[in-house]
């Protein structure tokens, strides 16, 4: 693969810290900030008041802007434009946090690789991840993703389902040519590892489209643990670390660990992501109360049916069985309302809180041995990050 | 007749059901004895998701785990699948099988580029039944070290020498010749990808009724035939 000179000094954060070299490795591992500006604070569950480093905001967006310029790439332009081509460039053209690419880099990094070897993984796991949302959003339902509507609402549902299919098949390409920079017994470990967490994606799908389906209402943490960690976690956070540590280390010894890593934050992610839903607002890009539209399994539903009076859950019972479109706004609203009564939105919060602590925990067990770098307290601030974001 | 005093049951502890999860199993038993979290200060939903969390990601390490060996010795027993080449090869099938728009990944997969060159040297001495070896690459081409295992009953000494033309190397070895021509040569030498780590491994018989001597090849490239280093194996006699 040729990354030409542009997206790899266009790489903002090396030479912004302290005008080292870009290139510098060593030097840009040392922090020239202080320590409130390169450690996460955290004040406490109960305030919510959580202080992320700006260097968080400022990764996420020199590796978005180096990821996209690079997946621009890959993106075709000839025919059939209208119908195929053009679709594949709309979600990625619509921006997103960049979050999963950035922890393959930052992992990758933070054990000593440069960014030009995980560079290609970065596109593989943004182009995978714009695939699922329109596989999703056909699944959900949804009408809004990234501020705009959503693709099959767009151009139909039989276009948008064959651009995710092409962007799916797409995101192999970059993961193929990675064997340029790092041979094709690594690039041959990290396409298993693909397929893994693609196993894993379809079966937590699976589960949480099953119980919808089925209006299963007799859920509880644990089940919603296993299809979290399976639906959110190995795409968001599982995959891309395993994948940079492999990059970064050259061996798969100890990969278990980033999935206690990568459950904890991933899940804290979805959670937090579930609640945003519920006060959204326009940065947010979805539509408000879009889960409680969809009948999704949240950590707050499933505590509701648990806590509400035996009225209150047969009713809420029945209008989950309702299709999407027989359930009003006004049925909407008292869900709303009776996760309030319930107290399952605090409830969410909290259980959100205590899964990021332990996502923490587990990442200093992976990052802490380290040499300090701006990626290692990237990786390190996450945790704080994800309860910050819109 | 004295009045005797109505029984009265006991008032319980509790004022509501137990319907939450944290009153099932050892985390509850803990929970209702005492001390657990409350001792060190920390909220039950938050001890009870991040306990319960540890739990659900423990099991699926456990069953990732079971799935793992039970794959690995699924694969060992059909040592092609584990070539280094049947697996470029069988991806090769798989993406023009996909789509036409796939012709050129698999032109990227299969053509090989100049690029770095790179020494692998080995020279090690193997006693008698099955030995292994580690050998670092000097650049870290294929993405780590080279294993060597050979399989002999007689005193094997195995000399490898890789000086890969392109980091997309594949090594290949068609066979091991003696000196004297038309003696019988040593045919069963492969490379294969090491399940556990994914790292190379050179895979070594020797036939016990093999001659003693010393038996050379050349390592080439499995996609375009160019040589990419030697293999030199010296059979001892038995001891």
């Amino acid at each position: 693969m040729n990354l030409g000179g542009p997206s790899v000094s266009a790489f903002m954060p090396r030479t912004r810290l302290g005008g080292h070299a870009a290139g510098d490795r060593q030097n840009w591992a040392r922090p020239s900030a202080g320590a409130s500006e390169t450690q996460p604070v955290w004040h406490g569950s109960d305030s919510g008041a959580f202080r992320t480093p700006p260097l968080v905001a400022e990764t996420l967006r020199a590796y978005g802007a180096t990821i996209r310029t690079e997946l621009q790439r890959y993106l075709p332009s000839g025919a059939p434009k209208l119908h195929l081509y053009d679709l594949l460039g709309d979600y990625p053209a619509r921006g997103g946090k960049m979050m999963r690419p950035s922890i393959c880099i930052a992992t990758a990094r933070a054990f000593g690789a440069d960014l030009a070897e995980a560079l290609c993984s970065a596109v593989a796991i943004e182009l995978m991840h714009n695939a699922l949302l329109i596989h999703d959003d056909i699944e959900d339902g949804s009408v809004i993703r990234r501020g705009a509507p959503t693709l099959h609402v767009l151009h139909g549902v039989p276009l948008a389902l064959n651009a995710g299919d092409t962007l799916l098949l797409l995101s192999l390409r970059p993961l193929l040519d990675n064997a340029d920079n790092i041979g094709p017994m690594l690039t041959e470990r990290i396409l298993r590892e693909t397929e893994r967490m693609a196993w894993e994606s379809a079966e937590g799908q699976a589960m949480e489209l099953g119980w919808r389906r089925d209006n299963c209402v007799d859920l509880d943490e644990r089940d919603y643990l296993v299809m979290a960690l399976k639906k959110t976690a190995w795409l968001g956070v599982i995959y891309p670390a395993r994948v940079g540590a492999l990059i970064g280390t050259r061996s798969d010894r100890n990969l278990d660990r980033f999935i206690r890593f990568g459950f904890f934050l991933g899940v804290a992610f979805q959670i937090q992501d579930d609640l945003l839903n519920l006060s959204a607002d326009l940065r947010y890009g979805k539509e408000l109360d879009g889960d409680l539209f969809e009948g999704k399994r949240t950590l707050m539903l499933i505590h509701a049916l648990r806590e509400a009076q035996v009225t209150e859950r047969r009713r809420l019972t029945e209008l989950l069985a309702r299709p999407r479109e027989e359930r009003r706004p006004a049925d909407v609203l008292w869900m709303r309302n009776l996760f309030e009564r319930c107290g399952s939105i605090d409830y969410a919060r909290r259980f959100a809180h205590g899964l990021a602590g332990a996502a923490l925990h587990e990442c200093a067990d992976i990052f802490d041995s380290l040499p300090d770098s701006r990626d290692k307290v990237f990786m390190q601030s996450l945790a704080t990050w994800i309860f910050e974001r819109t | 007749m004295t009045k005797q005093e109505r029984k009265k049951r006991q008032q319980p502890s509790r004022s509501a059901p137990k319907r939450s999860f944290v009153s099932h199993g050892q985390l509850g038993a803990a929970r209702e004895t005492g001390t657990a979290s409350h001792a060190a200060g920390i909220d039950d939903v938050i001890a009870d998701a991040v306990s319960l969390g540890y739990r659900v990601v423990e099991e699926q390490l456990q069953q990732g785990r079971r799935a793992a060996r039970s794959f690995r010795n699924g694969a060992d027993s059909s040592p092609e699948t584990q070539d280094i080449m049947a697996v470029i090869e069988r991806l090769v099938r798989v993406t023009r099988d996909a789509t036409i728009a796939w012709l050129d990944v698999v032109t990227a997969v299969t053509s090989r580029k100049e690029g770095k060159a790179a020494s692998v040297s080995a020279d090690t001495d193997t006693k008698p039944a099955a030995a292994t070896v580690g050998v670092s690459p000097s650049n870290g081409t294929g993405g780590g070290a080279i294993s060597v295992e050979v399989k002999s009953k007689r005193p094997a000494k195995v000399t490898l020498d890789l000086r890969p033309a392109s980091p997309r190397f594949v090594p290949m070895v068609h066979a091991l010749h003696p000196k004297t021509p038309g003696k019988r040569p040593l045919t069963d030498v492969r490379f294969r990808l090491s399940p556990d780590d994914g790292r190379g491994v050179l895979v070594i018989s020797v036939p016990d009724d093999l001659e003693p001597g010393n038996y050379t090849g050349v390592v080439v490239d499995s996609a375009t035939d160019e040589p990419g280093g030697t293999l030199c194996v010296r059979v001892h006699a038995e001891d």
